[in-house]
């Protein structure tokens, strides 16, 4: 059996991969990635939060400006995430062929003529009661009428987005699930682009309460409804089936 | 949503794509369950902050796999673990194929690594599991690119002889 070069190096791959996927139980990625996903927040709420700029030496201050200059050229007037967009793209090009990307347009039907750069200003994130998100936000909090009966609320999270621009993400516990309501208020209208890896990933494009909505639906259980409703973008995610998720997404006025 | 939001749900399909491959060549190398762990979860965390630092999108793997290496190089040196257990030392056994060709050739490739010394495997789940460069191996192994390159070669003539000596036993029995 006299294997070639290509043979050989697709042999020892082959056997490597199948020998360390037989022999190496790996920990449960869910719980993994929820880790990781914390350890990212803490590093990116703690410089903003803690920073002065008086602090900041020279060379700080000229990043600071540069990049400044650098986000008022990436933001789109009429585009509260074109900034996030951006670096969207990084995660586009790397995941490459196997996803997809799909973008929702929310235009306001009272136009109100030339769109606002919206000024980002310190991102800060930060865990709230329900109550305390009444008194930070200046519009009408959305809210599920319904949930499984055996849901409560887990956590509550307010990110100020600057310009009166919040996004608000509330938790719940369904048995050892999580569900995660987010809504974010875009005055002017938003775009927004959801990437998706479409070898594992079914999507459809439904009602919701009057209002055009796109359900992903993952292969791992994992599904997200995202619509918009009276000027906020709207998203339900959670391991939960598509008739639960619609239901919930009706109950929210 | 919006802009760490979206970047998240982002890498999250990066992180699930790669999290398996990189914890198993972290553990390969470590065989500690909680080192390679905070070594995997560090590796993806520096990974979205240098982003924009990775040279091709088809590297990805074995970018965020050498940034883990690196990260659980340091924490057995700094706790002074023993590190390395080759693959020989797995139940084999354990293994099954469906198809009878497959498993005559696994048995092949069984019996070829049991032979092999661990440095040997070693070399090759880097270079063929983890898709390594060969420079990348010899700053994680601490040895010189020549070395390194001699080291792979070995260890794939002595794979592909013991394949074919195994191939020529069974053959002959």
């Amino acid at each position: 059996m006299a294997l070639s070069e290509i043979e050989l190096n697709r042999a020892i791959k082959d056997y490597l991969s199948k020998e360390l996927d037989k022999n190496i139980e790996v920990p449960d990625i869910d719980n993994q990635w929820e880790k990781i996903k914390q350890q990212i927040l803490k590093t990116e709420t703690i410089p903003t939060t803690q920073k002065s700029i008086f602090k900041q030496n020279r060379v700080a201050l000229v990043i600071t400006i540069l990049l400044s200059i650098s986000t008022i050229t990436f933001l789109h007037p009429n585009n509260a995430n074109a900034f996030g967009g951006k670096i969207a793209k990084i995660f586009n090009y790397i995941i490459g062929k196997t996803s997809n990307n799909v973008t929702e347009t929310y235009q306001q039907v009272d136009d109100p003529g030339i769109p606002k750069v919206q000024d980002l200003g310190e991102i800060i994130e930060k865990e709230v009661s329900l109550d305390e998100v009444h008194n930070m936000i200046s519009f009408k909090l959305a809210t599920p009428s319904y949930l499984p009966h055996e849901a409560n609320t887990r956590r509550v999270f307010i990110t100020s987005h600057g310009a009166d621009v919040y996004e608000i993400n509330i938790e719940y516990n369904v048995n050892d699930k999580v569900i995660v309501f987010s809504q974010e208020n875009v005055p002017y209208g938003a775009s927004r682009g959801s990437l998706y890896d479409k070898d594992n990933t079914v999507i459809k494009d439904i009602m919701i309460n009057g209002n055009p909505a796109i359900l992903f639906m993952n292969k791992n259980g994992m599904n997200t409804l995202n619509w918009q409703s009276r000027s906020l973008l709207l998203q339900l995610k959670g391991q939960i089936s598509e008739e639960e998720i619609i239901k919930i997404a009706q109950s929210i006025k | 949503m919006s802009l760490h939001g979206n970047n998240l749900d982002l890498f999250e399909i990066l992180v699930k794509q790669n999290y398996e491959k990189v914890y198993q060549t972290v553990y390969f190398y470590t065989r500690d369950k909680f080192i390679s762990e905070d070594a995997v979860q560090q590796a993806f965390i520096i990974a979205y902050n240098k982003l924009n630092q990775l040279s091709s999108k088809d590297k990805f793997a074995s970018w965020v796999i050498s940034i883990a290496l690196n990260e659980a190089k340091h924490m057995l040196n700094h706790n002074n673990h023993e590190r390395i257990t080759p693959i020989t030392n797995f139940h084999l056994n354990t293994l099954s194929y469906s198809e009878e060709k497959d498993l005559d050739l696994k048995e092949d490739i069984d019996n070829a690594l049991n032979k092999l010394k661990h440095k040997e495997t070693e070399i090759l789940v880097l270079k063929y599991y983890a898709d390594l460069t060969l420079k990348q191996i010899s700053d994680l192994l601490g040895i010189n690119l020549s070395n390194a390159k001699v080291r792979l070669h070995r260890a794939k003539e002595k794979f592909r002889k013991m394949i074919d000596n195994e191939f020529k036993h069974n053959i002959g029995g």
